[in-house]
């Protein structure tokens, strides 16, 4: 469906440049990530999945090509929602209300509907220190921080790294709640079994270029091209 | 052996996180350990080595009491704890000071910490990297450092935190060959938050509610199974 809102690369390319040498992290890339939907992107550690991501935020710009959405508008962090990896590392306040509420544009509702969109009941932890709560629940409230404002995609990257069965059923929930609720989702994982769980399409990234586009569930029984992609 | 017996353990104003654990761990076998986040895994990690004290119950390492401040150095350099982000464990410039960092401090001799250093570089495929800056390193070199650093001192047993949680595909598969070759001299304690996982240990424990069981060889399948389905 050509005509669903989306955003999109069209051959975009990046290369990060240290003290010894140039990394070509995207290479004239393409891709559509549709509203409504949960696009995986897959791929080996330096494939340029997370490049790709900050590319489709806007928080990177291509040395090349254009990302956009279909609509004209370019990406930014005004739009496009990003949870970094390990995201609760980035507290810097006392309360999650004062956490949620930094910056000055969310609003007490606001933020009260972000911690019960991701599960946490707004009464119980408000007022708590965000260093004193578990790994499982820092990591729902730093969501909830990113989901507290309007946005029209999100990126998640390795949403769940780091957390156990549970949480991990309790995130793919979330994320497809907000893939169900309208919005434009992307998903970097290392995990093809999550990606196949939650979506129907997946990117598998191979530096910097896409090797494999289709539907995950595709790969799982493709022991060959999972080898030559490192699934 | 390390032998933790009856062992009970609180942080300062917060209910009990171990109550009455007990647990042994030989050279030559490698023990996997699971259970939800904030079950008490990391700490009961930082007990094995004595970083942190139970305040009942007492670990012993080859003998030698955790509680006993004589003993305090023999057991580190003993237990070796790899951290889920091997970044937390990096110290130096190069991969090559890095390595050399524990033996230094052990006063080795010059030439006798060359020759480790070298065997070691070799030993986990990093000579092509010896002099560069470990932030340069991918996730999975990195690792494959701390690995290297930890075992320079000579350990004899290796604590792995979640060692998988930041590595691709193939990323796992070379810390599970790196497994099988160290499980014969070595005791491996393997925490991992993924339950098929725990098929690289001869044994698996189940930490929950502060209490730790033994998952008997005939249930291990069916309990993996049920805890990744159970959600």
């Amino acid at each position: 469906m050509t005509n669903e809102f989306a955003l999109c690369a069209r051959e975009v390319s990046y290369t990060y440049r240290t003290r010894l040498e140039r990394i070509v992290a995207a290479a004239s890339l393409s891709c559509r990530l549709e509203a409504g939907k949960v696009t995986a992107i897959l791929g080996r550690s330096g494939s340029g999945k997370s490049t790709l991501g900050l590319l489709l935020a806007g928080l990177l710009k291509p040395d090349a090509g254009t990302v956009f959405f279909v609509n004209g508008h370019k990406p930014s962090p005004e739009t496009v929602a990003y949870l970094f990896q390990f995201p609760e590392q980035l507290f810097s306040e006392d309360t999650i209300e004062n956490e949620l509420c930094k910056g000055g544009r969310i609003t007490l509702e606001m933020a009260k509907a972000a911690l019960q969109s991701v599960g946490l009941e707004p009464d119980n932890f408000l007022g708590r220190n965000p260093f004193e709560i578990s790994g499982g629940q820092a990591r729902l409230v730093a969501m909830a921080v990113q989901l507290a404002r309007p946005f029209q995609a999100v990126i998640f990257d390795e949403p769940t790294a780091g957390l156990d069965w549970n949480m991990r059923a309790h995130i793919r929930n979330l994320i497809r709640t907000q893939a169900q609720a309208g919005k434009i989702v992307g998903l970097i994982t290392h995990h093809l079994a999550f990606a196949a769980s939650i979506s129907a399409h997946a990117l598998v990234l191979n530096k910097g270029r896409t090797a494999w586009e289709g539907d995950p569930e595709q790969l799982i029984d493709n022991a060959k091209i999972r080898k030559e992609l490192g699934l | 052996m390390i032998c933790v017996d009856r062992v009970s353990f609180a942080y300062l104003g917060q209910r009990p996180l171990l109550s009455d654990v007990s647990l042994t761990l030989r050279t030559g076998e490698t023990v996997a350990l699971i259970g939800p986040n904030g079950s008490g895994k990391s700490t009961l990690t930082l007990l094995l080595n004595g970083l942190l004290k139970p305040a009942a119950g007492k670990i012993t390492v080859d003998g030698m009491d955790t509680n006993d401040p004589t003993h305090q150095s023999e057991i580190r350099r003993r237990v070796g704890i790899l951290f889920q982000n091997p970044e937390h464990q990096i110290v130096a410039d190069t991969v090559v000071e890095e390595i050399a960092f524990g033996l230094e401090l052990l006063n080795m001799p010059r030439a006798e910490m060359q020759r480790r250093v070298a065997e070691l570089l070799n030993e986990f495929d990093l000579q092509a990297l010896a002099h560069r800056h470990p932030e340069e390193l991918s996730g999975g070199e990195k690792q494959r450092l701390a690995i290297a650093a930890t075992l320079a001192t000579g350990v004899s047993y290796l604590v792995l935190d979640e060692p998988t949680a930041l590595l691709d595909r193939e990323g796992c598969d070379t810390l599970f060959r790196l497994i099988d070759r160290l499980r014969h001299d070595k005791g491996i304690l393997f925490i991992t938050p993924f339950p098929e996982e725990s098929a690289v240990a001869e044994r698996l424990l189940y930490l929950d509610g502060g209490t730790l069981r033994e998952i008997p060889q005939d249930e291990r399948e069916i309990f993996c199974a049920a805890l990744e389905n159970d959600k």
